[in-house]
């Protein structure tokens, strides 16, 4: 294999963008549909490509494209999201009067962003992927083009998007200064040598965690989450929860899980991270109790998770860490796939209120969404249960108790939050008349694969966590 | 071919699946169908891996089929693997031989009813757990076939619901299996803490090397038969079976004859290595058996609801089981588990028809002068009473002389002569069964007596099937005298048990002969007995009731044993619960709930307020917590 052809995967999918652009011009307004099979296709395939992969190449391009197992799991993941988000909503642009062809290519350019950052270990190229990723998501966040709420969804992730590239890139600038390389072994190697860093140093450092902070939607620079979440369309809202995060997680991991190996110097970091952990989890919990907006609740919720998986970065467990990820892209997209179930033409039924009763009246979408929501709030047998299960273990044996205890405690809190939705569904009297277009095998086909994961990963994690114990083995250098 | 063996509990489970989705929508006789051709397919399966297992040469070791490997944390481990060996090859054969005419017999039984898909769910459902829980080859997993059998118990106890006694007694039977469940489960702890694993092989390998002390064996054996005295009701924990009568008759047949209540039998024959070794463990075992085979055939004397003195029968039954294993004959009391399962669902599934006839009227005194109205039901009964009373020739009586045999021959005089009791006892009650039914003069009412039919073909088939099968299943086990090498059973199950002191009985020709003979006359006079009692002279009964009052008063509110259980632990749990919920619960912990949930959502709404939606104030607080990280850092 040579230099070219490890860019397969990656080259798979941008040139599925361009193509499904060019070809939206020429397809009438109800054939859009097919745009999404493209995409599903060159998705796909690229897949395909990462599983041949999977016992080769390493590393390309001077370290600037790294193909191991670990940024290959990452591919599949965040390929898998994105087929679900292409299936789920194939329909749903139709519905909703969005059916602009264009969302098929954003998403593949998204895509293709998140590629790059996970399999680079240069910060300059991680900025460019992130660029990448950012800006298709700015214009999926405002693909409502005649709805106010998608609009200014849109702007608000532009600007504050913005605000936080703005903090990365000087980051790295400061970073360059203080240790003359964007790389990023290189750049913690600095941090392990050194004992007293210079302040240049440690701005750099902090304004990166900012950076990706907001990417991952950490307190105190989640702000924009919940108003973006709520304002694009929902299958974006559910690709926005689980594939960026996923990929900002992966940068985090190259960054932090080599630097935990020796104890030097790491405690400040640590520090940090653990106190952004604590108030994501609590601050994440707590305002969702609040709220009326089921997609509003899954945003917040969504914080909540991205603070579980800092606990996971701080214990150092790695393959914990992966196998979060990995039944959460499953119980998330289940959980809004059941959220845009339920909708008709023109009409999301997205308030508390709306939900009364449908554990009746749709018995099918009631019981999936059901187990999601157990998942996401962590009961057994559900994978969610596991997943928060090895993370917490793991830190208690790494000696952190006391976040441990808050996490344990702030899940509890969500149970609330989910639980609500339950009873909604299925001890309220309905009280409004919903009607859904129930036509949808594509998304009945993604809600079923979802439970399907859900459950498999909480009886039978075996398999699964066999390939995630190969996939991290590079960060062990 | 052979390898297939595992898929013989999948193929239920299967079927059960479909039922359950698509149940409430299918056609009456496709579920019915479906149902039956799941079960006819595992016991085909069984028969080809039963073919394949006789083909291997001797002493090659059993077939395991490891799927996957289940749980693995630390050194726990528990695989999903199957075993096939003579003992599961027995067992699989009655689970579903005689859970297919039973699933059968159901067509007809249950064609009425208005949950016919739940039911045959459930029944589908049953046959995957028990399959389960006998083909598991390691302790973990037949846990949770153990575990799967006691729900489908539960909940087809409590089929119909809607009768407060039913789901009453569904309740009563999962609450006592709870108990004897517990001591089952520290007896698996125990065994991963001294063994390491719950793999039979590597438990047998650890008791073969010696390193499993005596204490520890006994230890072990009796935490383990503990949950073989819920399971298989015997002393103390039988409480529940009686009352598990409330089921569908096919139900009491499956669960409460055949299968689920001999799962403690098949229990300790698999552990056999570890009771021989404890001794004292298979002692207990022998004693509990014997006691309890006397006992409840006591109570079974006086009872009027026809499907209770079967219940009460089943209890001694297996009590004759557990005498059979505790006195070292494994193979024996297996055996008896074998032909008892025909005999016995037999016995319920023809009370079944007879209930059918009359419109699901229970009490005997209703009944009378039966014969001539159900000619295909009486002689199949006459032929399950007789096998279980112990008759020559009929599969009942080798069975029941090799347990005794044995427990003679291993100078267990005193549960020896107890099992002579019993089996006069069995000879009587059944006797007196049959003569209230079917003889005598009728007592119907006559509103049932209108309706009485004989039952459709689908219950009246398997019938004659079973009773066939009560006939000739015993010729496969035929005692010593008549010919060496004739026990082919024996030989048959010699591989999984673990040899032991008294592994062969070595008796006189003349005195194994006596002792066929004092069982024979023993079960002819229990046979006499009852019909001097029911038919010759009707009145000695009730003189006997006069005469001695507090003796039938004692047997027929079965010595007051479930009284007692609820003056000494059931009202007094439900008190303390009760002072506990009110005191502490109400109280306390609710008190601290309300008080932190009111206090978290108070801190939720302060915060949700700073999510004022606009970007400059957003803009804000991204700022505020960069100084602040920023700061951290530097200072």
């Amino acid at each position: 294999m040579n230099t070219y052809t490890a860019l397969y995967p990656i080259l798979t999918i941008v040139t599925g963008a361009l193509l499904i652009i060019l070809l939206e011009v020429f397809l009438k307004k109800e054939k859009k549909d097919y745009l999404g099979f493209i995409a599903v296709l060159f998705l796909l395939a690229s897949g395909a490509e990462c599983i041949k992969f999977w016992n080769k190449g390493f590393s390309y391009f001077e370290g600037t494209l790294l193909l191991d197992k670990f940024a290959l799991f990452f591919f599949l993941i965040m390929i898998l999201t994105v087929i679900f988000i292409t299936l789920i909503s194939l329909k749903y642009l139709s519905l909703q009067h969005t059916d602009h062809g264009e969302y098929y290519g954003l998403l593949l350019f998204a895509l293709s962003g998140m590629m790059i950052m996970v399999s680079s270990r240069d910060f300059l190229v991680i900025f460019l992927g992130l660029e990448v990723l950012s800006m298709a998501s700015y214009a999926l966040a405002g693909l409502k083009r005649d709805d106010e709420r998608s609009s200014e969804a849109a702007i608000k992730y532009f600007l504050l998007g913005s605000f936080a590239s703005a903090f990365l890139v000087f980051g790295i600038a400061l970073l360059y200064g203080a240790v003359f390389s964007t790389d990023i072994s290189t750049i913690m190697n600095f941090f392990h040598v050194e004992t007293n860093f210079s302040l240049m140093a440690l701005t750099g450092m902090a304004f990166i965690i900012i950076g990706f902070g907001f990417k991952i939607a950490v307190v105190p620079f989640h702000m924009w989450t919940p108003d973006v979440y709520q304002g694009s369309p929902t299958p974006v809202t559910a690709f926005f929860s689980v594939g960026p995060k996923a990929a900002g997680f992966a940068v985090l991991m190259r960054i932090f899980f080599p630097f935990w190996k020796e104890a030097v110097n790491s405690e400040i970091f640590f520090h940090i991270l653990w106190i952004l952990s604590v108030l994501t989890m609590v601050v994440g919990n707590l305002v969702a109790l609040r709220q009326k907006n089921v997609k509003r609740i899954l945003a917040y919720s969504s914080i909540a998770h991205a603070g579980y998986i800092l606990v996971a970065i701080l214990a150092g467990d790695n393959s914990g860490l992966l196998f979060y990820l990995t039944v959460y892209l499953f119980m998330n997209i289940g959980a809004f796939s059941a959220v845009i179930a339920l909708s008709r033409k023109g009409k999301e039924f997205l308030e508390l209120e709306d939900y009364s009763g449908i554990g009746f009246r749709y018995p099918w979408i009631g019981a999936t969404f059901t187990v999601f929501l157990f998942s996401l709030a962590g009961f057994p047998p559900t994978g969610g249960f596991l997943a928060k299960f090895y993370i917490f273990s793991s830190a208690v044996h790494k000696g952190l108790v006391p976040l441990v205890i808050i996490g344990v405690l702030a899940s509890l809190i969500s149970v609330f939050y989910y639980l609500r939705i339950v009873i909604y569904m299925y001890m309220r009297e309905p009280t409004r008349n919903v009607v859904i277009f129930s036509y949808n095998p594509a998304l009945f086909l993604v809600l079923f694969l979802c439970l399907y994961g859900v459950l498999m990963l909480g009886i039978f994690p075996g398999n699964i966590l066999l390939y995630i114990k190969q996939a991290v083995a590079p960060l062990a250098f | 071919m052979t390898e297939i063996f595992w898929l013989i509990p999948f193929i239920p489970a299967i079927s059960s699946f479909i039922l359950v989705i698509f149940g409430s929508k299918l056609p009456r006789k496709y579920i019915s169908f479906q149902a039956c051709f799941a079960v006819f397919i595992s016991f085909a399966i069984t028969i080809i891996s039963f073919v394949g297992l006789m083909q291997m040469p001797q002493g090659s070791s059993p077939l395991v089929k490891n799927l996957f490997s289940w749980i693995q944390s630390g050194s726990f481990k528990a695989d999903l693997s199957f075993q096939f060996d003579p003992l599961t090859a027995v067992m699989c054969f009655v689970v579903t031989g005689v859970g297919l005419l039973i699933h059968i017999y159901s067509i007809g039984y249950m064609a009425e009813d208005k949950s016919y898909a739940r039911f045959f769910t459930l029944m589908n459902l049953f046959t995957f757990s028990m399959l389960i829980l006998v083909m598991a080859s390691n302790l973990v997993l037949m846990f949770v076939g153990w575990e799967g059998v006691g729900f489908c118990s539960y909940i087809l106890i409590g089929f119909w619901y809607e009768k407060h006694s039913a789901a009453n007694a569904g309740k009563k039977a999962f609450i006592v299996n709870r108990i004897g469940d517990a001591g089952f489960l520290l007896g698996i702890f125990f065994i991963f803490i001294h063994v390491g694993s719950g793999e039979f092989s590597a438990i047998n390998e650890a008791i073969a090397g010696g390193s499993i002390t005596q204490g520890i064996a006994t230890l072990i054996a009796l935490l383990l038969f503990a949950g073989a005295t819920g399971k298989s009701a015997q002393i103390p924990l039988y409480v529940w079976l009686p009352d598990a009568m409330e089921g569908p008759t096919p139900v009491s047949a499956l669960i409460h004859a055949a299968t689920m209540v001999t799962a403690g039998v098949y229990m300790v024959a698999r552990m056999n290595a570890l009771y021989t070794l404890s001794g004292t463990g298979a002692n207990v075992v022998a004693i509990i058996g014997a006691v309890t085979a006397i006992y409840a055939a006591t109570m079974a004397l006086v009872q009027n609801d026809i499907k209770r003195v079967l219940a009460y029968s089943t209890i001694s039954q297996i009590g004759y089981m557990f005498i059979g294993c505790g006195v070292g004959a494994y193979a024996a009391g297996i055996f008896h588990l074998y032909t008892h399962a025909f005999f016995k669902s037999l016995l319920f599934l023809a009370a079944g028809s007879v209930i059918h006839a009359l419109s699901g009227e229970l009490d005997m005194r209703k009944m009378g002068g039966l014969r001539k109205y159900l000619p295909i039901t009486y002689p199949v009964f006459l032929i399950g009473a007789i096998a279980i009373a112990g008759v020559p020739f009929l599969s009942g009586f080798f069975s029941k002389d090799a347990i005794l045999t044995s427990a003679y021959a291993r100078g267990q005089y005193g549960i020896w002569l107890l099992g002579i009791l019993g089996a006069i006892l069995t000879a009587f009650y059944m006797f007196r069964l049959i003569f209230l039914t079917f003889y005598g003069k009728e007592r119907l009412e006559p509103e049932t007596k209108a309706h009485l039919h004989e039952s459709p073909k689908s219950m009246t088939i398997p019938l004659v099937i079973l009773a066939f099968f009560s006939v000739v299943a015993g010729y496969i086990g035929m005692p010593v005298v008549l010919g060496k090498n004739i026990n082919w059973f024996n030989s048959f199950l010699a591989p999984i048990i673990h040899g032991g002191p008294g592994h062969e009985a070595h008796l006189s020709i003349g005195t194994e002969w006596l002792l066929i003979l004092v069982s024979v006359l023993v079960a002819l006079t229990g046979i006499y007995l009852a019909y001097v009692f029911y038919l010759k002279k009707p009145e000695i009964p009730k003189k006997l009731v006069s005469r001695f009052p507090f003796l039938y008063k004692l047997l027929y509110n079965k010595y007051y044993v479930d009284e007692i259980y609820n003056a000494t632990f059931v009202n007094p749990t439900i008190k303390g619960s009760k002072f506990v919920y009110k005191n502490f619960d109400l109280k306390i912990i609710d008190g601290a709930v309300n008080g932190s949930a009111s206090a978290t959502g108070f801190f939720g709404l302060i915060l949700s307020r700073l999510h004022t939606g606009l970007i400059k104030d957003y803009a804000l607080v991204f700022l505020l917590g960069a100084i602040i990280l920023i700061g951290y850092l530097i200072f």
